[in-house]
């Protein structure tokens, strides 16, 4: 009984770290090149119960006997990213810049003192031009071309063909974004700021990365789905509550009423 | 699930901040030569969920499952695109067709910059912006004149007592590598800063440089329908933060009464 008072704490464990993902697709719910999370579950690892048998009165060594499995509850196995493509807005910006192929990610500079050559990932396309002439993202990282961080210049104002090679009216083409893309999306990881960090080499260039200038990608999040979502976090927790405060009763009749004398 | 509610705070903000925006925007439809500004959003960092104890169970070989801590504004970038020009037929209302601004001197010898052209003469025949900062550089207008004409190049001419047109001066446009990094300084008037760019002067029709209306103002470049649907959309993603929030007290509430 007292394992599954465990049991049913694991559970609503598991619901909380549900909420906290669900809860964070909501509240991204109007960020661009935002991706949902989702969190994949599993029971813990199987107990196998033995029983010891009583020593025989003749000395003979106990026995142990096979009773069968049992498990202690749920855990978060991981948070898997579902990379389907938001939907794709009109911004009419020639700064913004969107992906149509749901694989295809710009590549940012975005140094640390600890690693001067660290490159993020987004698909976040709400770029501008800084002071000193570079494309950068709304946090002021450099976007990177096949030549380095891209360089606009004075002009001020560029083009982008869908395989991302960037012109300005004055110079030509300049230089071609730096897009890749990853074959198995699962090997990205989140950082924040609509960024992914991913192992080195395992990117590869765009075939055909699909470029749209002037459109934005909206998160992907399905709010109607999250909210059901939350409704079904709700009643789980509950539902492992009730478990938990019935394991409580049953203890209380354990302690309280077996074996007392009236 | 104190996380879930700080989270949902967070999202609360950001969307208050966006309705803030979406407000002032709205405001200012009449707003000679207003620039609108836009929100951009991104989500918070992401921190292990063994951390904050919820039960895990990973793959070996995999990273430890994470959670969000909610979302916040980005940047709120103004967004230069050009306004309706209206016809004024006032001889000093001028208009920048195009990339530019027009410098003024503010009173602590500071530049500032701004794309609305409702000039003033001063009684020593000064020419000012519509706040009564002097224009740079300087244009006067000589006494008893009788008429004022603005070439689109910028050359502005007197009309003298006979009627005669004299050249009086010439206005610069100036322009930014990155406009939406300026600083508004309120009263249609912009500051450069390191991320807009140091000004770059010109004649106006150069290459890149717009040209100048006389008798005409530019609008305001808010789209009433782009922000009431995005004020729309702020109001439910409003509301959906507040109900993660409600959400979680409702856990927490659970939680609360385990034990009766």
């Amino acid at each position: 009984m007292i394992r599954g008072l465990y049991t049913a704490g694991a559970g609503m464990g598991v619901e909380q770290a549900r909420l906290d993902a669900l809860a964070n697709n909501l509240l991204n719910a109007t960020t661009s090149g935002y991706k949902k999370d989702r969190v994949v579950q599993t029971p813990f690892p199987q107990l196998l119960l033995v029983q010891r048998q009583q020593e025989a009165i003749g000395g003979l060594p106990a026995r142990w006997e096979f009773v069968g499995l049992s498990n202690q509850g749920a855990a978060v196995r991981r948070v898997v990213t579902d990379f389907v493509s938001g939907m794709i807005q009109e911004t009419g910006g020639f700064n913004d810049l969107a992906l149509a192929n749901r694989n295809c990610f710009f590549t940012v500079s975005a140094p640390t003192p600890e690693d001067p050559a660290r490159e993020l990932y987004t698909r976040d396309g709400a770029f501008s031009i800084d002071g000193e002439g570079y494309l950068v993202t709304v946090r002021g990282e450099r976007v990177l071309g096949e030549t380095g961080p891209v360089y606009i210049g004075e002009e001020g104002i560029f083009s982008v063909s869908a395989e991302g090679i960037i012109a300005t009216p004055g110079q030509g083409e300049i230089d071609r974004l730096r897009l890749v893309e990853f074959a198995d999306p699962a090997v990205l990881n989140k950082t924040g700021n609509n960024s992914f960090t991913a192992p080195p080499g395992a990117g590869q260039p765009a075939a055909d990365p699909q470029v749209r200038q002037g459109f934005l990608e909206r998160s992907n999040v399905n709010m109607a789905a999250e909210t059901v979502g939350l409704i079904t976090v709700v009643r789980a927790y509950e539902a492992n509550s009730r478990i938990l405060q019935t394991h409580n009763d049953l203890l209380g009749l354990a302690v309280n009423q077996i074996g007392s004398l009236k | 699930m104190l996380r879930t509610i700080v989270n949902g705070r967070a999202g609360v903000i950001a969307q208050q901040i966006r309705l803030d925006t979406i407000a002032n925007n709205m405001a200012n439809v009449n707003t000679t030569a207003f620039k609108k500004q836009a929100v951009s959003f991104a989500d918070l960092l992401y921190q292990e969920m063994n951390a904050a104890g919820r039960p895990v169970e990973k793959e070996p070989a995999a990273a430890n499952p994470v959670h969000g801590a909610g979302v916040k504004v980005a940047a709120l970038p103004r967004d230069f695109s050009p306004g309706v020009q209206i016809l004024t037929g006032r001889p000093l209302d001028i208009a920048i067709t195009g990339e530019g601004f027009l410098q003024v001197e503010l009173p602590d010898g500071r530049y500032a910059y701004t794309r609305n052209g409702v000039l003033n003469v001063t009684p020593e025949g000064d020419l000012v912006d519509g706040n009564g900062y002097p224009l740079s550089p300087g244009i006067t207008l000589p006494e008893n004149y009788q008429g004022i004409t603005v070439r689109f190049d910028g050359t502005v001419l007197a009309a003298g007592e006979d009627g005669a047109l004299a050249e009086v001066g010439q206005l610069s446009l100036y322009r930014f590598v990155n406009p939406a990094g300026l600083e508004a300084f309120g009263n249609n008037l912009y500051l450069a800063t390191p991320a807009s760019g140091e000004p770059l002067e010109g004649t106006p029709g150069e290459a890149g440089f717009g040209v100048l209306r006389q008798g005409y103002l530019e609008a305001s470049n808010v789209d009433l329908t782009r922000e009431m649907t995005c004020l729309i959309e702020t109001q439910r993603a409003y509301q959906v933060a507040l109900r993660v929030i409600q959400n979680a007290e409702e856990l927490w509430n659970i939680a609360n009464n385990l034990r009766k």
